[in-house]
């Protein structure tokens, strides 16, 4: 049976965003036995030596896409704006078949990209496959994460959608470092891009409260897994 | 119109001055681009044929009234923009957002916070504005994370507030509360491993 009082002060100190290894430290520091502080741990983390689990782990389950999923509407999304800019432009007169290919090309890729995509939240990570042909599995852990962004961009305003945005520091997956050109920047150039690109890994299309919801989560996360030295040197 | 009030924007708030500034900054700038088209317009009517001269004269009109319009309505945008900025210092996260059509949100944890930094451009100067910035290891965040158009008092509240936090959040003398003590009469029973 685990000390209670360990127990709540690990709840506390986690939920200030104290790394463990510091609990740990501090609770030896003051005399506890190394296996009351394990055993304390375990608690926390869910695994006792009970068998079954306890309603703490059934709660905090991995979230994955199937809680909080990409809207179909999303992969018709970039065709639809598209193929209004196709009309305007057939409208005034001209004509191109390469923009046509284009557009059905996107209308084939992103149900697919769609289906191949999967996140999921899990205790110390957020992990994400993604790739139809390529595939790409990318894990996260939470204590990295820099920013999260939630935007809307018109269509999203119109049909209830958002885009979440996680980034951390990391320079390593190119892509979404590089410049398109020089009149996009950055962050619009691959503002609907589905899943990891360099830094970033881009959830569009989620409906806004799930959006909202999944932002929420994943703050939660972050607090709860943070980094043993933050390296500000102060 | 509602303004999306918060905790902090209520103790460090936007200055009403900034409606003004963006109103002015517009308007230099489609003074600019419309006087451009204004001096084609009178050289047409100075240099061209009686009839086309005439037509000038409407199209030169036509301008200066474009630039009115215009300016009314970036000067109700702006108010619409001021009237949804949100910034929000809660006790876990920074959080901003902006645009009234197209909202962006950026929320940063107090711990990954690399830089703040308060500066003011040539109009800042003019109308006493200072933009407090705050930047995290991303491209993006420098470009996003950012207050702009609050006074010197907001300004200088706001950065110690943020300077505040993230020593307390980020320094090695963070408050951590005590460890529960283990009673007394409990002896050890495992050796700590060290």
């Amino acid at each position: 049976m685990p000390n209670t009082e360990i127990v709540s002060y690990i709840n506390d100190q986690t939920q200030q965003g104290i790394a463990k290894d510091a609990i740990r430290e501090a609770l030896l520091q003051s005399g506890w036995a190394a296996d009351a502080v394990e055993e304390g741990f375990a608690t926390v983390d869910g695994h006792s030596g009970s068998p079954f689990p306890s309603a703490a782990t059934v709660a905090t389950a991995a979230i994955t896409e199937k809680d909080y999923p990409v809207t179909l509407l999303w992969a018709f999304k970039s065709p639809i704006i598209f193929g209004l800019f196709l009309i305007v432009l057939f409208v005034v007169g001209y004509y191109s078949l390469p923009l046509v290919f284009f557009a059905i090309f996107t209308l084939i890729a992103n149900p697919l990209l769609r289906t191949n995509f999967h996140y999921s939240l899990d205790e110390h990570f957020f992990q994400l496959k993604q790739g139809v042909i390529a595939k790409k599995q990318r894990n996260l852990p939470y204590g990295v994460i820099q920013n999260v962004f939630l935007k809307q961009d018109l269509f999203d305003r119109i049909f209830g959608l958002a885009t979440l945005r996680i980034e951390n520091a990391a320079q390593g997956g190119t892509n979404g470092m590089k410049r398109k050109s020089v009149w996009t920047s950055n962050r619009n150039a691959n503002n609907e891009f589905l899943g990891s690109s360099g830094n970033t890994v881009n959830i569009p299309g989620l409906k806004k409260k799930d959006a909202e919801a999944l932002k929420e989560v994943l703050l939660q996360k972050i607090k709860a897994n943070p980094l043993a030295d933050t390296g500000a040197g102060l | 119109m509602n303004i999306a009030m918060s905790k902090s924007r209520e103790q460090f708030p936007l200055s009403q001055k900034k409606v003004l500034k963006k109103t002015v900054v517009g308007a230099i700038a489609w003074f600019i681009l419309l006087g451009i088209l204004l001096v084609f317009f009178l050289i047409g009517s100075l240099a061209g044929s009686s009839d086309i001269s005439g037509w000038s004269g409407v199209g030169a009109a036509l301008v200066v009234g474009l630039f009115g319009v215009i300016v009314v309505i970036n000067y109700l945008y702006q108010k619409w923009y001021f009237s949804t900025y949100f910034y929000d210092l809660t006790a876990d996260y920074i959080i901003i957002r902006k645009g009234p059509i197209t909202p962006r949100e950026i929320t940063i944890p107090y711990e990954r916070i690399q830089d703040v930094y308060v500066d003011q451009d040539l109009f800042d100067r003019a109308f006493g504005l200072f933009d407090v910035h705050l930047s995290s290891a991303t491209i993006s965040s420098g470009m996003e994370a950012h207050i702009d158009g609050v006074e010197r008092a907001a300004a200088d509240g706001l950065r110690n507030v943020l300077l505040k936090t993230l020593s307390e959040k980020i320094g090695r003398n963070r408050v951590t509360a005590a460890p529960p003590s283990p009673p007394a009469a409990a002896p050890v029973s495992t050796p700590i491993n060290s």
